[in-house]
Formats: C-alpha cells, sequence, structure tokens
C-alpha cells in the first residue's frame, strides 16, 4: 500500500469491559475478535476519520500511554496489514 | 402423564411407534424395541412428561438393529445415521449422546451455549467449559445440594432479556466422577455403568424431580463460572475478566455463528448481567459450600440495593 493510502475502519459492533481485552464483531464476516492495546487504539482512531499511516502514527503515539515505546512504523504497517486481512479495516475511497 | 406412570407394556408398545418427551423447550421421540435400552429410558426419563402431539416434536430418532444376532444398533436422528453398528451393550450412553446432538443442533432463535447451569434463588449459575473440565461433576454435587438443574450440556438463553430456559437430562458422569458421586450424594439416582466407551467409563444421575417438574421455569443469569476440576488443588473462585468469559462462552456456543449479530448482542448482554469467575476445585463439599456463599452474598447484596421484591 502506499504511504497515501488512508484507511477507516469498517463498521464493527464493540463491547468493552473494565479488562484490557475489546471485544469486536463485524457484521460483514460473521466473525468475533478479541482485541487489545494497540490494536484497538488503532481501530478506534481509524473509526473516527480516515487517516493514512503516518496520520494514524501520530495520533498513536500521540495518545500513547502503555508500558516501552510506542510502536515503530513498521510495526504499525504490520498491524495495518493484519486488521485488514481480518476485515476490520478498509481502504477509504 | 409422565413416563414412570406407564405400565412395562404400555412402555413398550409405545417405544416400538415412537415415545416422545418433552425436556425443557424440546420434545423428542424415540423409537426403539431393544428391551434393554427401553428399560435404561424408564429409569432415566421416568418423571419426564409424555409429548402426545407429534405436531412439536423437534427431532425423532430412531433405534434399530444392525445386523442378524441383534447385538448391534444403528441410531438415526430424522432419518439420518448417526453411529453405526453399536454394540449392544454402549447402547444407552450413544443414545444419550445422540439425544445432547438432537439438542445442539436444532435451529433455534435461542443462544444455546455447550454449557452446565444451575439456579437457585432465582439465579442462574452457567458453567462453559470444554470435556473433561469438571462441569458436570460440579453439576451433579450441586442438584443434590439444593440447586435445581437446568441442563448438564446446553445453557439456552433468551435473546432479549438473556433468560436462561431449563433443558434438564440426566448428567453424565465419566470414570473417577462415578464413585465421586456416588460418596458425595448416597441418595442420588445413578444408573447403570457402563463401561468400554468412547470416553470410558459413564453412568447418568437422574436430575431431581423438581428439577424436571420445573423445567417450565426460566431464570435470570446472574453467574458465569469456568470450572477446572484439579487433584489436590485448593478450592479457588477467581474473578475472571469479562472479555475472557465471552470469548469462553462463545468458542462453546452451539449456535453462536448462526445468530450472527443476535448472538453477538445477546452474549454481550449475558456477561454484561453475570460476574464471572474462574473455578479451580477438587473436593466437592468446599465446592458446594464455596457456591452457597456466593449464592448468598448474591441475595445479600442485591436485597440491600433493592433490587429484590
Amino acid at each position: 500500500m502506499g504511504s497515501e493510502t488512508r484507511y477507516r475502519s469498517r463498521i464493527l459492533d464493540w463491547r468493552t469491559w473494565d479488562s484490557d481485552g475489546h471485544v469486536v464483531y463485524n457484521p460483514l464476516s460473521g466473525d468475533t475478535h478479541l482485541l487489545i492495546g494497540i490494536s484497538v487504539s488503532a481501530l478506534q482512531e481509524l473509526a473516527k476519520a480516515t487517516c493514512t499511516a503516518d496520520e494514524l502514527m501520530q495520533l498513536l503515539v500521540k495518545a500513547w500511554r502503555g508500558d516501552g515505546p510506542p510502536p515503530s512504523m513498521s510495526q504499525l504497517n504490520d498491524l495495518l496489514a493484519g486488521l485488514d486481512e481480518l476485515g476490520l479495516i478498509e481502504v477509504a475511497p | 402423564m409422565i413416563i414412570g406412570e406407564l405400565s412395562r407394556r404400555e412402555l413398550t408398545r409405545r417405544c416400538r411407534q415412537g415415545l416422545a418427551w418433552r425436556i425443557g423447550p424440546f420434545a423428542i421421540s424415540v423409537q426403539v424395541q431393544a428391551p434393554l435400552i427401553i428399560e435404561n429410558l424408564a429409569f432415566l426419563y421416568a418423571d419426564y412428561p409424555i409429548c402426545d402431539n407429534a405436531g412439536i416434536i423437534d427431532a425423532f430418532v430412531t433405534v434399530r438393529s444392525a445386523g442378524l444376532m441383534g447385538r448391534h444398533v444403528d441410531i438415526r436422528i430424522d432419518g439420518r445415521k448417526m453411529y453405526c453398528h453399536v454394540p449392544m451393550e454402549q447402547a444407552v450412553p450413544v443414545l444419550e449422546w445422540t439425544l445432547n446432538l438432537c439438542v445442539f443442533h436444532q435451529p433455534s432463535v435461542f443462544l444455546l451455549l455447550h454449557a452446565a447451569a444451575v439456579e437457585r434463588d432465582g439465579r442462574v449459575a452457567i458453567f462453559p467449559g470444554e470435556a473433561g473440565a469438571g462441569k458436570s461433576t460440579l453439576c451433579a454435587a450441586l442438584i443434590h445440594s439444593g440447586w435445581r438443574l437446568m441442563s448438564d450440556e446446553v445453557a439456552v438463553v433468551r435473546p432479549g432479556d438473556q433468560w436462561i430456559f431449563p433443558s434438564p437430562r440426566p448428567v453424565s458422569l465419566k470414570e473417577e466422577s462415578i464413585p465421586l458421586i456416588k460418596g458425595f450424594a448416597p441418595t442420588s439416582r445413578l444408573g447403570r455403568v457402563w463401561p468400554g466407551t468412547a470416553k470410558g467409563q459413564l453412568a447418568h444421575v437422574v436430575p431431581p424431580r423438581e428439577s424436571i417438574e420445573r423445567m417450565g421455569q426460566g431464570a435470570a443469569p446472574a453467574w458465569i463460572i469456568c470450572p477446572n476440576y484439579q487433584p489436590d488443588a485448593k478450592t479457588s473462585l477467581q474473578p475472571c475478566p469479562k472479555d475472557l468469559a465471552f470469548m469462553q462462552c462463545a468458542g462453546n456456543a452451539f449456535n453462536y455463528d448462526v445468530l450472527g449479530a443476535v448472538g453477538f448482542r445477546t452474549l454481550s448482554a449475558l456477561v454484561d448481567a453475570c460476574d464471572c469467575y474462574a473455578f479451580t476445585y477438587c473436593n466437592l463439599v468446599d465446592a458446594v459450600s464455596r457456591f452457597q456463599e456466593l449464592s448468598d452474598s448474591y441475595v445479600g447484596e442485591h436485597s440491600a440495593r433493592g433490587c429484590l421484591g
């Protein structure tokens, strides 16, 4: 995917409790996913607005509260590829 | 009328034509001629109400002789062969598995969880889990300690309000659980022990009559408890994160995927409504006592909040 590719979250059903994990249902695929950590943050940002990978990285770094350093660009690209493969995000028109 | 009120002659006649009885929201017909199987059906299902309306039968099970000597049977559901050439000495436990399949694979608007469920004071504890986790053993102990059996195998959850509906059937015990329950509840009605099945030694505990008489009464869910029998382990009830409890239930549901968004929302609401725990045990007396404390504290807590009455 090129650096100008814009991503967005698909319309998903979320359930969140007091624990770290978030359960997400994708009505298109019928699949249910348990997500934690950076996956949750990335998907929540992409649900608010479309983003390129760079824009998303800036948002995640700004909000970063985790132990250790924020993810690298390479890790973020892998994450986006994984979320795309799962059908949780799509390329925005 | 219940099965136990039939004369032996009438029972045999009905079984040859197809004897149907209700199990909670389900009605199943079993057609069989083998005296050994009829005798055990009469014992295990004596308290169950007969269903005479063929229009509401969910599944038709037939048990037919396979081979010339009458030592094996084939078992079908709605004409489809499920088990072939079953030795007669294993036919009763295999028939019980067949009745499980009749329920598991029902097209249903209810969410069907692979879980045991018991009720006390109007609140249901649900035990999802894989085979061998210890849920049937725990279930058998609790139903002989003041808890009502909702089901040993399938928790029936109604979308919308997550009400749990009973489908109580004989509780299946394996191997060392058999003497364990015999020792814990000496007055329990335990059927014959069947050796050499695919799951080892098996026996079935007949539910207390009250569980069967009240099979039309649902109740609200209160706890999701993932049991784990561990020899020599200390009894331990630990809070379980709700996201993990959700995935445990979803992974142990028969029709979660089929129900789609309804399944997701029903299970979410069920988890919302319940306190979730992981439960390790090896001593049944301690385990039952811990459950009593759990039930008492729930009633006390909700009385204080003004949630009852």
